[in-house]
């Protein structure tokens, strides 16, 4: 559940919360971060439940000595105040067992902040798509009957494209299109719950490979920014600052002595 | 203040829980303590504590032989003690009656699916009767995980037992260890001058660490982050202490390497390494893995 930093607790109302979903490649998580780190958000809670594997890390937006030894958790909740902007950042695997009782903790958290609207980052396996889907951008969104109402217009005004409706047998004309989203992990759910909980919630996720995910990261937080304005949308200027933890991403390089 | 010290075991070597038995004698009486689910319920073949009678002076280590169990849990002996045995309605909580000079108690939480078990040492200067929920008369607490908890006990296991102990004037320290293949940085002289220490602390520690802290892109996991994660919370002053190893088995120079960990902890004071005999008597070393070549 959320524990706030400060005595007082913040205030939510209005806010846009902006979370990711645990999802192939993280695309979402590094997203989260490059968002994190651009608008150098203040760490204003916790998230401190049983449904996540427990992590503890230094400060992986440092951006000196005296801030790099502070220790960040596996879930913390960021605010922009002047943006009127939440994030939550999540860092670590759900716990298989207590993904459902997660989703469930997560809709109470935001129906109880009064968040105005919720984004949630995602990404679903490349290999998976159907033959309509390997056709042009590999960027969807999908919105609840809520969000529809609010931000509908503006996002088809954008041009984007809504996540398809897939038959489960290919071919067999009979079968009812549904709603599929592989290695998506909770974001299936949570879309489903926000849509029976009445929230105005949407999904913004892309297709991709497990792999170097950088890109795919940067992808998602411009097309993202395309609607919701996060920075200056110049194209020619470099928007988003990598954080200090993404050094490293791949391990240490081999040691020279062993040649 | 009390101090409570976590000796996690996080490879098979464990240097870290072995130099932590080695600097605190302490005698006891083991208890049991239902770590498991909250919807869980005791059942009439659980394990039922065991208490070995025996006594042994100050000056030596409080190891007794033949308590050294399957799972490597070591437990200690009392002089007189009795042992309340804990009804199975009662989950969390124990009560440790001791008689005589019994002046320490000791909290054993067995986890009985997984075998992962742990023990909680204290220093008492009260004799009679003590109640681990109430630490006022503990000094220092030594919780020693023999066993790997699985990820998604460790939360519970935290909660439980941090839930325990009163906040105020509580801090704690945890020591684990690490293979240095799995230290992250850019220098490669890392791995010629292992073993070496790193640390990470939570906001309201006041501790002035004498090791240096950990730095990106590196974490930890397992038992000592939700340790740490809980005391971050919770605003409980807390230090993490990982040494970076390349040695196989616990080593003198490994184990050395933690003396760092108790430089900056207020009355503790660091003796010199005990003898090779010592040693002897609970490190296994030789240990065979395989039958290939018996």
């Amino acid at each position: 559940m959320f524990i706030p930093v400060e005595a007082t607790p913040p205030s939510f109302k209005g806010f846009t919360l902006i979370l990711p979903a645990i999802a192939v490649g993280n695309v979402a998580q590094l997203a989260v971060d490059l968002i994190v780190s651009t608008l150098s958000m203040k760490r204003v809670g916790y998230m401190h439940t049983d449904c996540l594997v427990p992590m503890v890390g230094p400060n992986p937006y440092a951006t000196s000595a005296e801030d790099a030894g502070e220790i960040h958790t596996t879930a913390e909740v960021y605010t922009d105040a002047e943006k009127k902007l939440a994030v939550l950042q999540i860092r670590s695997p759900l716990i298989q067992s207590r993904s459902k009782k997660f989703r469930k903790l997560l809709v109470s958290w935001i129906k109880a902040s009064e968040f105005s609207r919720t984004v949630v980052l995602s990404s679903s396996h490349a290999y998976q798509r159907d033959d309509q889907q390997l056709k042009g951008t590999p960027l969807r969104y999908l919105v609840t009957p809520a969000m529809r109402t609010a931000s509908g217009p503006a996002l088809t005004e954008l041009g984007w494209m809504e996540m398809e409706r897939l038959s489960p047998f290919p071919g067999l004309v009979e079968a009812v299109p549904r709603l599929s989203i592989p290695g998506g992990g909770v974001t299936k759910g949570l879309f489903t719950d926000g849509c029976q909980e009445e929230l105005c919630l949407a999904v913004v996720l892309v297709f991709c490979s497990e792999g170097d995910n950088v890109p795919d990261a940067f992808t998602l937080v411009n097309h993202l920014n395309e609607w919701l304005l996060l920075v200056d949308n110049d194209v020619r200027a470099q928007k988003w600052k990598v954080p200090g933890s993404w050094r490293l991403l791949f391990g240490s390089s081999h040691p020279p002595s062993i040649f | 203040m009390l101090q409570v010290f976590c000796l996690c075991m996080c490879s098979p070597r464990q240097p870290g829980r072995q130099w932590g038995m080695l600097q605190f004698p302490m005698r006891g009486v083991k208890l049991s303590v239902d770590k498991r689910a909250p919807n869980q319920h005791a059942s009439s073949t659980e394990r039922k504590t065991t208490v070995h009678a025996g006594c042994w002076r100050r000056e030596e280590p409080f190891l007794c032989t033949h308590c050294v169990s399957a799972t490597g849990v070591v437990c200690m002996s009392a002089s007189t003690a009795s042992i309340v045995s804990r009804s199975p309605s009662k989950k969390g909580s124990s009560v440790c009656s001791g008689s005589g000079d019994s002046r320490h108690c000791a909290l054993q939480i067995t986890n009985l699916q997984h075998l992962a078990s742990c023990c909680v040492y204290m220093e008492q200067n009260l004799e009679g009767s003590f109640d681990f929920q109430n630490s006022l008369y503990c000094k220092v607490i030594l919780c020693q995980i023999s066993g790997y908890i699985e990820e998604d006990q460790q939360f519970q296991w935290t909660e439980k037992v941090l839930g325990g102990f009163k906040q105020k004037g509580l801090s704690v320290t945890v020591l684990s260890d690490s293979p240095v293949a799995e230290y992250k940085n850019m220098d490669h002289a890392s791995s010629s001058s292992s073993p070496f220490l790193l640390c990470l602390q939570t906001k309201s520690s006041t501790t002035n660490p004498q090791c240096p802290l950990l730095e990106q892109p590196n974490i930890f996991t397992g038992i000592q982050a939700a340790v740490l994660s809980h005391c971050q919370v919770n605003q409980i002053p807390a230090v993490a202490y990982q040494c970076y190893s390349d040695a196989i088995s616990p080593d003198s120079i490994t184990m050395d390497t933690y003396k760092l960990a108790f430089t900056s902890v207020g009355d503790i004071k660091v003796g010199p390494l005990p003898s090779a005999d010592i040693f002897n008597k609970f490190i296994k070393t030789n240990h065979i893995q395989s039958n290939l070549y018996i």
